[in-house]
């Protein structure tokens, strides 16, 4: 159920001295454009699929600018108090993004309260109308469209205002390298999950995986995504990308899957920790079966140990060189 | 109060007392690599104790009108630590791993004075160990994550514990007795800590 529908035309603001004005009304609970908005919101829970959690202030403090405004809205639902959230987003953006229109809808969810902020990128069209015989065409400014690339959603909910909309939900299609402006200099959130925490669980399923699995091509494929993966350092990703990224085939995304604690993990983003994954999965060691033994650092195992196969048998020689540094015994392998 | 208490009894069998279990194996992952740690342990909040929070007031008037939603402890956690300096690497491996709401170094009011010491967060339930629905039916979102040293804690569980003694009232001197065994614990923290770093200094050497 939406109780109040607030909309702002937003310029870019970002690094201007005197950014224009912000142009906002009240949208009336009926018509058409009540009826678009509303599904947008009802749609809300399904698109907005990337988890964030505000950023608390620096004196550690359980505050955030953002959140602050949001609890100010839905504790008193006033245009005033919806213009912040507008003025906050005209300062994160720049002239890159462009004109946007946001939408600010409060309404209820699942007995829980929620707030939608959608924002429509600016965008241009052709209006056609056509009466009997005749077509009138008309170029038209500054349309705003759901579909496109650039739009931007975020959805937060709870029923405390003391403790819940910590955390919520976004959309950004657009989302590369670090966190959007949406989400970082907007929302002053980032990713629920920390890029050590999301890159770990990845880096220990595929461990488990390749400790576990009889199946000889998926270990190498997973190895493969494995050399490579240090190329994805500070990119937002979730496992599922990881893999499509990586071309898996579907035996090893499944394997991968069901190493983690619950499938639905398989969809948390998170930015990927090139370290993080290095710390995981620190050394790549391969036996034998004339029982030697390679180790080297992951990152760096085919450089170290050259690999060919040996002719007319499955055996594959291994070639290195270097100074010996420590030549002793070992109780274990 | 009775629904309160049944409800809590039941939350806390069904989702905070596995979930501890779970966070306390996950902090002892964290940590693995980490020396100089003398003990990490998570627990869900007694009943008692959830209770005696929930009936809390601040100038007269209940602190908690929904005190199941409210209570950011339900499930705790605590890092100790040898010395202070460690209390700054063990939090950023916190900061890692975690996603913080709130950070407060915890000292008494004034220079002057001496009672409890500790480092607190209130964290963010990773993802990874919520398998179900969260809110008051469910999993918590948060845990609070206390990190001390040995004396600082030493201090804190035999203080806490003198508290739940009943029918007991404070003569001055006794709470003079207790800041003078914090000083002492606050005393021999600088100690070891100085002593600490002089040793790593001369191994650096």
């Amino acid at each position: 159920m939406i109780n109040h529908i607030f909309s702002f035309l937003v310029h870019p603001g970002k690094g201007y001295e005197d950014p224009p004005e912000i142009g906002g009304t009240t949208v009336p609970s009926a018509g058409k454009l009540f009826q678009m908005v509303g599904d947008v919101f009802d749609r809300s829970d399904h698109e907005c699929n990337t988890e964030i959690a505000f950023v608390p202030t620096e004196d550690g403090q359980q505050h955030n600018e953002c959140r602050g405004e949001i609890i100010d809205l839905l504790q008193k639902p006033r245009i005033s108090n919806a213009r912040q959230l507008a003025d906050r987003l005209q300062k994160a953006t720049d002239g890159r993004s462009g004109l946007g229109l946001l939408f600010i809808v409060t309404g209820e969810q699942n007995r829980k309260s929620k707030i939608l902020l959608a924002r429509f990128p600016a965008d241009f069209g052709v209006l056609a109308e056509e009466n009997q015989k005749t077509l009138q065409v008309q170029f038209l400014e500054r349309v705003f469209m759901k579909h496109a690339l650039s739009y931007k959603a975020a959805i937060f909910s709870g029923t405390s205002f003391d403790v819940d909309f910590w955390d919520g939900y976004v959309v950004d299609r657009q989302l590369s390298g670090s966190a959007s402006y949406w989400i970082k200099d907007f929302l002053l959130s980032d990713f629920r999950t920390t890029p050590e925490a999301g890159t770990r669980r990845l880096a220990e399923a595929m461990h488990s995986v390749v400790n576990s699995t009889s199946d000889g091509n998926v270990r190498s494929e997973i190895l493969a995504a494995v050399r490579l993966a240090p190329n994805m350092d500070g990119q937002p990703i979730t496992v599922e990308m990881f893999c499509e990224r990586f071309n898996l085939s579907g035996p090893a995304r499944e394997a991968i899957v069901r190493a983690l604690r619950h499938d639905t993990l398989q969809h948390d983003r998170f930015q990927f920790c090139g370290n993080e994954f290095q710390r995981t999965l620190p050394f790549r060691s391969i036996e034998l079966n004339n029982n030697g033994i390679l180790t080297a650092p992951t990152n760096h195992f085919e450089e170290i140990f050259e690999m060919e196969k040996v002719s007319g048998s499955e055996n594959i020689r291994f070639m290195t060189e270097g100074k010996v540094i420590n030549d002793g015994f070992r109780k274990r392998k | 109060m009775g629904d309160l208490r049944e409800a809590y009894e039941l939350r806390r069998v069904q989702f905070l007392t596995p979930l501890a279990k779970e966070l306390e194996e996950a902090l002892h992952k964290d940590f693995d690599a980490i020396d100089r740690i003398d003990r990490i342990v998570a627990r869900a909040k007694t009943v008692d104790s959830f209770m005696k929070k929930a009936a809390k007031e601040e100038r007269g008037i209940k602190k908690y009108d929904d005190p199941l939603n409210q209570i950011q402890d339900q499930v705790g956690a605590r890092i100790v630590s040898y010395y202070l300096d460690d209390i700054e690497r063990i939090q950023e491996v916190v900061f890692r791993y975690y996603r913080h709401i709130e950070e407060r170094t915890v000292v008494p009011d004034s220079e002057s004075e001496f009672g409890y010491f500790g480092k607190h967060f209130i964290l963010l339930l990773p993802k990874d160990l919520i398998n179900g629905p969260v809110g008051p039916e469910g999993y918590p979102n948060f845990f609070e994550l206390q990190i001390k040293t040995l004396f600082q804690h030493a201090w804190g569980e035999a203080n806490h514990d003198l508290g739940y003694k009943p029918a007991w009232e404070w003569e001055s001197e006794d709470k003079r007795q207790i800041a003078f065994a914090s000083a002492q614990a606050w005393g021999a923290d600088m100690v070891f800590n100085g002593l600490h770093r002089k040793c790593g200094q001369a191994t650096e050497l």
